[in-house]
This record gives C-alpha cells, sequence and structure tokens, in this order.
C-alpha cells in the first residue's frame, strides 16, 4: 500500500464513491426482482387485456340493460338498507366494546406480564387474520342466513382490528401525566379514568368511526355470502339478470358510502 | 407539636449505591443530611451526575434509599408499602421539568385530579371528579394567577403556564412539602422567572418546605433561602445565597483531575 492510499480524504471519497455504486447497483436489482416477481403475478392471475378488450361488448350490453335504474323498487330497497346501516352500526359498537379489554391486555405499559400479553395479542391476531367474509361464512352456516351472521363478523373483524391499534396507541401513550396522577396519591382505577381514558378516548373514537365506515362497505360485500342487507339484494338482483334494480342498488350504496364516510370524517376533524 | 416538627421535610445519612454492569458498586449519594423547613425554598445545584435528581427522588419516595431515611415531620415515609404509601405520597407535591398535565382535559380538571388521593369512592372511580373541592381548586388557580383559565383546554397554555397549572395541582394535594426538580429547565427566561417567583411565595405564604433542583444559579440566588451544592454525592456547602461566591458554585462544575 502507498502513502498515498492511506490518506483520510481520498479513502472516504473512494469508500463514499463505492457505496453510492453499489446502491444504485442495488436499486437497479430490487427494480428488476420486482419487475419479475410481477410478472410471475400477472401470468398466475391470467391477467390478459385481450379478454378485457373482447368483453368490453358484454360490459356496455349489461351496462345499456342497467339504466335506467328501477325507480319503482325504491321504496322496496329502504328495509334493507337501514338493514345494512344496523349491522354496520351494532357490528362496530359491540366491536368495539369487545376491543376495548382485548387492547388494554396487549398493551406492554399497562400489562407487563408476557403470559397474559401475549394470549391476549393472539386473539387479537387471531380475530384480524381470518377475513370477514370468511367469519360470515362460518356463522351463516352456525346460525342461518339473516343479518345476524353479519353483524357476528363484523364484531370479531372490528375488535381485532381496534385492540390492535388501540394497543398501539396505549402504548405510544404518554404516560408521564399519568405518574404524575400516581405520585400526587390517586388510585389505579382513578388514574385510568381521569388519566388514560380522555387521553385516548378521541383518537380512539376517531377510529371507531373509521372503522363504522369500512364496516358499512364490509356489511355490503357481507350481503352476497347470505349475511343480509343491500349486498344480498344486490347478489340476488344480478342472479336474477334484474340489472335495473341491480344499478339502483348501486345507486343507493354509493350514496349512503358517501354520506357515512363525509360525516365519519367531519367528525373525527371536530374531535381530533 | 411545633409547625417545624410537623411539616419540615428531612433527609437523614441519605446513601443511594448502584451496582454498575460490571457488578461494581457505584455511590451516586453518599450520606446526605438535609433539613428543609416551612417557608423555605432550598435550592439543590451541582453538575449533572452530581446526585439532584436522586436526591430529589428519594425524597418523593420514587425510589428507596440504600441507607438512611426520609421523614417529613415526625413520619418516617422511607419505606412505606401499599396504602400507607399511598398517604404520605398526597403529603408531597411534586412538580416537574414537563408540567404532566393531562393535554385533553380543562384546567380546573387538572387541578382537581391533584386531589383524587383524598377521594377514593366510587364516583371518582366512575369518572367523576369531586365537586366538594371545586372551590379549592379555584383557589389554587387564583394563587397561581390562572383562575380566569379554569375552563380552558390544557394543551392551548403555554409552557410557563402550564407550569403554573401544575403548582396549582400540587397546592390542590394540600402538600406539607414541595418537590420541583427543574421545573423550569424548558421555559423561557421571562416565564422561568415567573415560576420561580410562585414556587417562593408558594413557600413563603403556604409555608411549606420547597426543595428544588435548578441549574439556573442567577434564579437560585435571587429566589432561594438556601443554597446546597452537590458534588459526587456529597454536599459541599448548604448556605444562604450571600454567602455563597462564584468560587463555590464554580468548584461545583469543575471537573476534578483524575
Amino acid at each position: 500500500m502507498t502513502h498515498t492510499d492511506i490518506r483520510p480524504a481520498p479513502q472516504s471519497r473512494s469508500a463514499a464513491i463505492s457505496r453510492f455504486s453499489s446502491g444504485a447497483l442495488l436499486g437497479w436489482g430490487g427494480a428488476v426482482i420486482l419487475a419479475i416477481v410481477l410478472a410471475q403475478a400477472a401470468h398466475n392471475t391470467q391477467v390478459s387485456p385481450t379478454n378485457l378488450v373482447t368483453g368490453a361488448g358484454r360490459i356496455v350490453d349489461i351496462v345499456q340493460r342497467a339504466v335506467p335504474p328501477d325507480w319503482s323498487q325504491l321504496p322496496a330497497e329502504w328495509g334493507p338498507t337501514r338493514e345494512t346501516i344496523d349491522i354496520a352500526l351494532i357490528g362496530t359498537a359491540l366491536g368495539a366494546i369487545m376491543a376495548c379489554p382485548l387492547a388494554l391486555l396487549s398493551a406492554r405499559t399497562i400489562v407487563p406480564n408476557p403470559i397474559i400479553r401475549t394470549l391476549a395479542r393472539s386473539a387479537v391476531a387471531l380475530l384480524r387474520a381470518v377475513p370477514d367474509l370468511v367469519w360470515a361464512l362460518i356463522f351463516v352456516t352456525a346460525v342461518g342466513l339473516g343479518p345476524f351472521p353479519g353483524v357476528l363478523s363484523l364484531i370479531l373483524h372490528t375488535a381485532g382490528m381496534l385492540g390492535r391499534l388501540g394497543a398501539e396507541m396505549i402504548e405510544d401513550m404518554d404516560v408521564m401525566p399519568m405518574e404524575a396522577m400516581e405520585l400526587a396519591g390517586a388510585n389505579r382505577l382513578q388514574i385510568f379514568v381521569h388519566g388514560i381514558v380522555p387521553t385516548l378516548m378521541p383518537s380512539m373514537f376517531g377510529l371507531i368511526l373509521y372503522r363504522l365506515d369500512e364496516n358499512l362497505r364490509c356489511s355490503l360485500v357481507l350481503g352476497f355470502v347470505g349475511a343480509g342487507g343491500l349486498g344480498f339484494q344486490l347478489f340476488t338482483a344480478i342472479s336474477l339478470f334484474q340489472y335495473r334494480t341491480a344499478s339502483l342498488l348501486l345507486l343507493m350504496i354509493l350514496i349512503i358510502v358517501l354520506l357515512v364516510e363525509t360525516s365519519s370524517s367531519y367528525i373525527r376533524k371536530k374531535i381530533l | 407539636m411545633s409547625e417545624t416538627t410537623n411539616r419540615s421535610l428531612l433527609l437523614h445519612g441519605v446513601t443511594k449505591s448502584y451496582e454498575t454492569a460490571t457488578g461494581a458498586p457505584k455511590t451516586v449519594l453518599d450520606g446526605i443530611d438535609l433539613r428543609v423547613e416551612p417557608g423555605e425554598l432550598v435550592v439543590l445545584l451541582g453538575a449533572n451526575g452530581s446526585g439532584k435528581s436522586t436526591t430529589l427522588k428519594i425524597a418523593s419516595g420514587m425510589i428507596p434509599p440504600s441507607t438512611g431515611d426520609v421523614r417529613i415531620g415526625q413520619t418516617d415515609i422511607t419505606r412505606m408499602r401499599g396504602e400507607t404509601r399511598r398517604q404520605s405520597r398526597m403529603k408531597l407535591g411534586m412538580v416537574f421539568q414537563d408540567a404532566r398535565l393531562i393535554r385533553r382535559r380543562s384546567v380546573l380538571s387538572n387541578v382537581l385530579c391533584g386531589t383524587l388521593g383524598r377521594h377514593q369512592n366510587i364516583a371518582t372511580m366512575l369518572g367523576f371528579l369531586p365537586r366538594s373541592e371545586r372551590p379549592l381548586a379555584m383557589s389554587c388557580l387564583d394563587r397561581v394567577g390562572l383562575g380566569a383559565l379554569a375552563g380552558q383546554r390544557a394543551s392551548t397554555l403555554s409552557g410557563g403556564q402550564a407550569q403554573r397549572v401544575s403548582v396549582a395541582r400540587a397546592l390542590a394535594q394540600k402538600p406539607s412539602v414541595i418537590l420541583a426538580d427543574e421545573p423550569v429547565a424548558s421555559l423561557d427566561p421571562e416565564s422561568a422567572e415567573e415560576v420561580m417567583t410562585l414556587l417562593a411565595t408558594v413557600a413563603r405564604n403556604e409555608r411549606l418546605a420547597v426543595l428544588c433542583v435548578l441549574h439556573q444559579i442567577d434564579l437560585a440566588r435571587r429566589h432561594a433561602t438556601r443554597l446546597v451544592g452537590l458534588k459526587k454525592g456529597h454536599i459541599l456547602f448548604d448556605l444562604p445565597p450571600s454567602a455563597v461566591n462564584d468560587a463555590m458554585i464554580a468548584t461545583l462544575y469543575t471537573r476534578d483531575a483524575a
């Protein structure tokens, strides 16, 4: 090695250039690997632009048969509309109640015991991992067709989602004010009620509203497997080739989703 | 029994040793004797690692001493557990570097939280704050000059205002002693002056023993009744501000030759 080789400046320069080159190489390599993975995914899922082009005529035909919407069906669809909203409401509310103890038991800052925490986290993971559609299929088999299996599946999925997010929120919470309360002589329940709940409640309420928004969309899909509401009506209309009724239902779904989305986002902004 | 014996803070022969990662013991406090009488604002000075915060943590019961004891009046609170420990904590009002308020609650609710220790009943455990304590909480807020902000949310307060609310919360505890851990560290000079004036006034007017850790020498000189200099776990001096000169202060902050 020559004397000049060990001078710090050129060495750090060449190291920097080498790092830069290897960084660029890694970036390109990653892009190539990603392209290969996506190509095999497209092949596996039979993505075919040709089929889309040849099928376009049939889509246009369905759209033509779907307009104008069958407005005469409007009064008959109020009941299922209310049912859809009710499924989302009760599913979200009971799911949120079930999520509270799960979130508390999953949070490291609340439960130091690793066994209890692992059990709670496993339950939360299971509830989240099973899609709500699968829960609905299980409950349709267990309790029969109708809105009830839809409600049950939303409760479980909501409990899983809110349980996880709630636990993260609790762990991220600033505990210093609670420590100050403890030093002032407050007991654990008082610290929870007067310190933790007011701190977490607005964010938790925001999450619940967001979940209500999601659950409304889910409850529509759940109807396709027999769990009641507008989804069930839509599935029936499409199966019976009643496309004008189907377009009416889609329009109603669009309006409800937009209404709930707008109002929940307005309330979230107000409380956060 | 005299006021002095009832409401003074006494640290007697307090030692604190830790075991380091190598297993060797490290003494952070070495036989500290300190007494703070009602009406006094005693300021602890010293470099980082001198033992100031450890002294305050031991006095507040957050950590136990290795040897020695802490007394409020005649009561030894050093190794209390359970309900008696909770009761003893109520006699100690804490003011931290950050105000530690519940940001989403009103100023008044935060002050009322300081009274919860006296109200261990169903209503307070269901989320109701003790109504009977409202006049006291309002008077505490008036004493720190923030009565007009009682209904305001704590998150809207400035740093100085929040710190004054935390003093009001400590007063609502009806404490015998107030411990303040760098209460002006995150404040601008004007707010720092306000908070220290408030602590000095509280000590004098409420006849409370106030022990405060500070890094701002000027503030300490202006407001303290006594200055206590700590270095390497030992008290170098415990004197009125007028008797402490610059050389003594410099000794606290200069590193000794190895």
